[in-house]
């Protein structure tokens, strides 16, 4: 029957001369584990819920390498959304301007960037944006 | 080691075992990754949090995976659910490379969260399914009531609408419907339910009043199962964002579409629990 081997003296990794637990040792750690991740996981989303910076996305785009790829180019880029809220289908545009030809465009899109998150991917260009002069920047999102 | 933490152990990787058959659809669902992280208003998840620990408490009462009625046994079996759910939910999403470390915590708590707790019910259940009772036990728990009898109904509804409900397949299919198809498929979902319920009836509900009659049990069971149904449909989709910003009508038909599997879910609740 349960009871009785309910109140079967538990053994604990360390012997303690103490009053043996009713609930083997097993079952307080399981119920532990589990009473610390219901209440880290509440507080977290509550606090997410509750605390949170409603201003708008805001991404900033900036280049972390140029590297050559393949017959062009690749920029790799970083979109970081400095704002509160997050954005969804974000579209980065980066162009290249070179003297007087017509600029070279870009486009990379992000499916989702969270609020104070960065997200990276690439843009390919055909010349060398070392030779010229390379801007990025977000062109628009949806809310998710 | 002794005897109870033994049994205790097996118990419990009986719990990992259930967890992990009863959450892979959801984890290997797409939109549970985007809703999770990032798409369900945070408001709604944590109501949703919230609202499955009185249910998990409840489920641990009729299925623990230990034979317990004491509420400190039932609260420590409980919470050792939900740590299954979140552990099962974490290292699977892990595994197929949807937790990566450039997301943020709170979205990897969001994608978790919301699998974990149909893992936890997947691990309750396993306690019960694949666990051998003992006779004093069985008979406790087939005595549910009326009012536990709806409360199972309820979590077979939740776990087979919430299986679904995240899917935008909801959404296509009240589409595809006209009102005559939505009549049908309510027809359908009290039929299914009432057939569940009248035919196979309810494990150990062999002496209930209205037993074997077809329109006392309609009333008793299959219509408040149908209402569940209804509820628990209009629950999910709202916690999903589904029912924003979308026209009453086509509201109702979501509704309609998710309560029948919701329907089948409660009407197969005792079979599973």
């Amino acid at each position: 029957m349960a009871k009785t081997v309910r109140r079967a003296p538990a053994k604990p990794a360390k012997p303690t001369p103490a009053k043996p637990p009713p609930t083997p040792l097993v079952e307080w750690l399981a119920a532990g584990v589990g009473l610390f991740l219901v209440v880290a996981t509440i507080l977290l989303i509550a606090s997410e819920a509750f605390m949170a910076d409603p201003s708008p996305p805001q991404v900033e785009v900036r280049a972390l390498e140029i590297r050559s790829s393949g017959p062009g180019f690749l920029v790799v880029v970083e979109a970081r959304n400095v704002g509160g809220s997050p954005a969804a289908g974000v579209l980065v545009e980066g162009e290249l301007e070179r003297g007087d030809a017509p600029p070279e465009t870009a486009e990379a899109s992000f499916d989702f960037i969270p609020d104070h998150s960065a997200r990276r991917g690439g843009l390919f260009f055909e010349t060398d944006p070392r030779q010229g002069r390379l801007s990025l920047r977000a062109k628009g999102y949806s809310e998710p | 080691m002794d005897q109870a933490s033994r049994d205790y152990g097996k118990g419990l990787a009986r719990a990992f075992g259930g967890a992990l058959l009863f959450a892979l659809p959801l984890l290997m669902t797409m939109e549970m990754w985007s809703l999770g992280g990032f798409a369900i208003d945070r408001v709604r998840l944590l109501l949703f949090i919230l609202a499955s620990l009185p249910m998990l408490l409840g489920l641990s009462y009729y299925a623990g995976f230990e034979p317990t009625f004491r509420l400190r046994d039932e609260l420590l079996d409980a919470l050792a659910a939900f740590a299954v759910g979140f552990i099962v939910a974490t290292l699977m999403l892990t595994v197929i490379g949807v937790l990566t470390p450039d997301l943020t915590l709170a979205e990897m708590v969001g994608k978790i969260a919301i699998a974990a707790v149909p893992a936890a019910v997947g691990a309750l259940l396993a306690g019960k399914q694949f666990g051998t009772r003992d006779l004093q036990d069985t008979r406790e728990r087939e005595n549910a009531g009326f009012l536990g009898i709806l409360f199972l109904m309820s979590v077979g509804a939740i776990f087979l609408a919430f299986n679904i409900a995240p899917t935008e397949e909801v959404m296509v299919i009240s589409y595809l419907m006209s009102p005559g198809h939505a009549i049908a498929l309510i027809a359908a979902s009290l039929g299914v339910l009432h057939v569940f319920v009248y035919a196979l009836g309810f494990r150990g509900e062999h002496r209930r009043r209205g037993a074997g009659r077809s329109v006392p049990t309609f009333l008793r069971y299959t219509l408040p199962g149908y209402a569940i149904a209804l509820v628990i449909s209009v629950y999910c989709l709202w916690t999903f964002g589904r029912l924003d910003g979308v026209a009453l009508h086509e509201q109702a038909t979501m509704a309609v579409v998710l309560g029948f599997p919701a329907a089948l879910g409660a009407a197969t609740a005792r079979l599973v629990t």
